[in-house]
């Protein structure tokens, strides 16, 4: 099958908001049991261990229509936010038996509340990630939330997460981290190739499908891709920033794509890559989770590292891949985001970066203006020369 | 001693402390003191006064910004660094007024940059990014209070033990950046100044319980809390809140009410309207309505059920530091509202919304949902900010809040005829 048939097969199914995958994977696992995660990252590890299905939750991709959940939730929340509510409303969490929520936001923190009233029999955990990374007591307090946690999830699954099952999980994941880092390798390498858009569509594959079939998709993925030719034309390779939590509408990667921009290099479902490198194997598992949260995670905008923010981030990724400039692509009323989009403007224009701020929603359907601002960008680099710091190249705009 | 005179005392010597704070902030003989900067939902002001910082709270600069009516004005300076439309406004106000061009210049009075900033992370992401933002601007070092968000009744033992064992890590931070050494025994004498002030403010909302309540603890509870914000751990808090109890009482004697006739008893519910706080409080007051409880009042110190004491002073220090309205969970807001409510003996709830502040608003909307529809307690939502006076929308606000009125007098009416038939 050709590259493109396989990302088309994806698509079709991630449009779906009642996630068909949790009945079909309920079907083959008798007794089974699914449960949501919000974003950014949440240990799917140790559900993974206890015989359940993690499945990332983040908002409807636009499939739902935002109705009653406005009667919950100010229309100033982010769509992540409202639409996850209209998903359990609307009944699309039948195949759900429980939900967890990180510490990312007030958005995430709110809504387990708010959930948890509207449907006491639902499951719901939330879990507090440490902010100070540096602290002697954050690992301790960090085992002792994994360990909540894994009792939580002992009990909804009725299975004993045993060091066995949680190693095994350890090196799927592992395996899916290492897949992952070479689809986005070849992203970085080959954009005429593999445009962001196939890239976030094949992770998007992910986040309903066991790891294990995860895994098969991206690895056929990648021998797909070696055989195939160029496909994409590229005229401009761009870095993109921001999207983290809230999923950009595939059209809208798809409308810059159209245009000649190659996005190399993206946050998209961030929380899948969440490790820098691989988890090892030997040791206490639940203080090897807690130990690598603390001092191998991502670069990201909701945990707090002051010698490494995203913004100085932005600019070691912008300078090692040679990107030609940097999408600030943040969604509306997300507040992580905003907060570094500021500097990562300032940044970009310190250093002569080109950039595009952008702003989108789940439910977007009309990108006309970001075309346009793609447009401008285009014509200004052919007015003036792209690198080095010539701050006349800047394109700010907002959609 | 008339009611009047009773309430200006009150009044005055608030803004007289405030007026200090910031004069003191500024004072060539305070000048060999470092700054250092904190936020209010838990802030633990009193450990870092025994290092003889002058401390200074952005949040309470933001709200001297929409009082003074410049708020606007340095929120448009925010948005020209780059902070855009729908970010938190005390964030766009405070850094306006710092790193835009007043450069911490403001009516009422100069406000030093800061030698370290710490953002005790306490109910509110936010201080995350606006900490960073000034310690970048400032260039200064940044050190985080990670509070985890209560998702039981009290701190689990891990919760207060990770929070404790961050404070005895600031140690030598602040003894490094502020010169002085720690001084065990000064923490101590602080947090009995803490305590004595905390068992004073716990008496004063008690009064809301009164009928008349002799004050209201939203339109007057914020003035009121200013002490226990600014000038927590001192003698000065303590004395102004005995001077509160003793005026309290005075009112009490002489059947005072702060709207002259109680008509309507309120709980009131997030934060007020800054720049607009005088035309919002007029929209109530013509009702007869008073806020005999309120949870805003509560961001600095929701101090009932407090486990440590200044005994042991660490333990304690964490325990305010975790007491925050803010940090509480949704179902523990509600169960608290809710019993508010009956203790008070209430005829409704006002929730007001912050569109641009995420900890308070989140959940508001599901709260009136409750209130109103399954607890039976009429509920009044109302939507505006804290610090942008372009999202009080006037006519709208004061229409909702008249028919709020109507439909309550209403309900007491029917009430009254069905107990008379």
């Amino acid at each position: 099958m050709p590259i493109a048939r396989l990302i088309e097969s994806i698509r079709q199914k991630v449009d779906d908001p009642s996630y068909p995958e949790i009945a079909e994977w309920k079907a083959s696992h008798p007794g089974g049991k699914a449960i949501g995660c919000f974003p950014v990252y949440i240990p799917a590890e140790l559900i993974h261990a206890a015989g359940m299905l993690p499945v990332q939750i983040a908002g409807a991709m636009g499939n739902v229509k935002l109705d009653e959940a406005d009667g919950y939730l100010q229309s100033s929340v982010c769509s992540v936010g409202r639409s996850t509510l209209e998903l359990k409303i609307d009944g699309h969490f039948s195949g759900l038996d429980g939900m967890i929520f990180p510490s990312v936001c007030e958005i995430s923190r709110g809504l387990s509340g708010v959930l948890k009233r509207y449907d006491p029999d639902f499951p719901v955990i939330y879990i507090h990630y440490p902010q100070n990374l540096k602290s002697a007591y954050a690992k301790d307090y960090l085992v002792n939330e994994l360990n909540r946690l894994k009792s939580v999830l002992e009990n909804l699954s009725g299975n004993k997460i045993t060091d066995e099952a949680l190693l095994d999980a350890f090196k799927l994941y592992n395996e899916r981290s290492e897949l992952l880092s070479e689809l986005a390798q070849f992203q970085l390498d080959h954009p005429e190739r593999l445009s962001a858009s196939e890239s976030y569509l094949l992770r998007l594959a992910g986040v309903v499908v066991p790891a294990e079939r995860h895994n098969a998709i991206i690895e056929e993925a990648l021998k797909l891709l070696k055989d195939s030719g160029d496909r994409h034309p590229v005229r401009l390779r761009m870095v993109l920033t921001g999207a983290f939590c809230e999923r950009p509408p595939v059209e809208m990667l798809e409308t810059i794509e159209a245009e000649g921009v190659a996005i190399i290099h993206d946050d998209i479902l961030l929380g899948q890559r969440w490790w820098v490198e691989k988890l090892p194997l030997e040791g206490d598992l639940i203080s090897i989770l807690a130990e690598n949260y603390l001092h191998n995670t991502v670069i990201n905008p909701v945990v707090f590292q002051p010698e490494s923010t995203p913004c100085n981030h932005t600019l070691d990724i912008v300078e090692r891949t040679k990107a030609d400039g940097v999408i600030i692509a943040s969604a509306k009323s997300c507040h992580p985001a905003h907060h570094d989009s500021h500097c990562i403007v300032r940044i970009c224009e310190e250093h002569g970066f080109p950039f595009v701020r952008l702003e989108f929603e789940e439910d977007q359907r009309v990108f006309e203006s970001t075309r346009v601002l793609f447009e401008a960008l285009l014509e200004a680099r052919e007015r003036l020369p792209i690198a080095g710091t010539d701050k006349g190249n800047n394109v700010v705009g907002s959609t | 001693m008339k009611a009047a005179q009773i309430e200006d005392r009150a009044r005055m010597m608030s803004r007289l402390l405030v007026e200090r704070y910031y004069r003191e902030l500024d004072a060539p003989e305070f000048s060999d003191r470092k700054v250092v900067y904190l936020f209010t939902s838990g802030g633990i002001g009193e450990f870092f006064r025994t290092f003889n910082f002058r401390i200074v709270l952005p949040e309470i600069n933001a709200v001297h910004c929409a009082r003074a009516k410049i708020s606007r004005e340095m929120i448009r300076y925010g948005e020209a660094l780059g902070h855009i439309n729908e970010m938190c406004t005390y964030v766009k106000s405070d850094l306006g007024l710092m790193v835009g061009p007043p450069k911490g210049n403001a009516p009422f009075g100069k406000i030093p940059p800061p030698d370290l900033v710490v953002i005790n992370h306490c109910g509110c992401s936010t201080y995350i990014k606006w900490g960073e933002a000034l310690a970048r601007e400032f260039n200064c070092p940044v050190q985080i209070i990670d509070v985890p968000f209560l998702s039981e009744d009290r701190p689990t033992e891990s919760e207060h033990k990770y929070v404790k064992g961050q404070i005895e890590e600031l140690i030598p931070v602040c003894e490094e950046v502020s010169g002085t050494r720690f001084d065990p025994d000064r923490l101590q004498d602080v947090l009995k100044l803490t305590e004595e002030a905390i068992s004073l403010w716990l008496k004063l909302l008690q009064y809301g319980k009164k009928r008349p309540s002799p004050f209201d603890s939203y339109f007057e509870g914020v003035v009121y809390m200013a002490p226990m914000t600014i000038w927590r751990g001192t003698s000065e808090a303590v004395e102004y809140y005995e001077l509160l109890i003793e005026q309290m009482e005075q009112r009490l004697a002489a059947s005072y009410s702060p709207v002259g006739e109680e008509r309507f008893r309120l709980v009131f519910e997030g934060s007020p309207p800054w720049p607009t706080f005088t035309r919002f409080k007029t929209m109530f007051e013509r009702w007869g309505a008073v806020a005999v409880a309120s949870t805003y009042i509560r961001v600095v110190c929701a101090c009932e059920g407090l486990t440590w004491g200044p005994d042991n002073p660490m333990d304690y220090l964490a325990d305010l530091a975790a007491q925050s309205f803010y940090n509480w969970n949704h179902l523990k807001k509600i169960n608290f509202i809710e019993n508010l409510a009956k203790d008070y003996e209430v005829d409704g709830i006002v929730a007001h919304s912050v569109r641009s502040c995420r900890p308070i608003s989140i959940g508001q909307l599901d709260l009136r949902k409750y209130f109103a529809t399954e607890a039976g307690i009429p509920t009044l939502f109302l939507d505006s900010d804290i610090a942008d006076p372009r999202f009080f929308s006037s006519s709208q606000i004061r229409k909702r809040v008249n028919t709020f009125f109507e439909a309550l007098d209403k309900r007491r009416k029917r009430a009254a005829e069905v107990k008379k038939a």
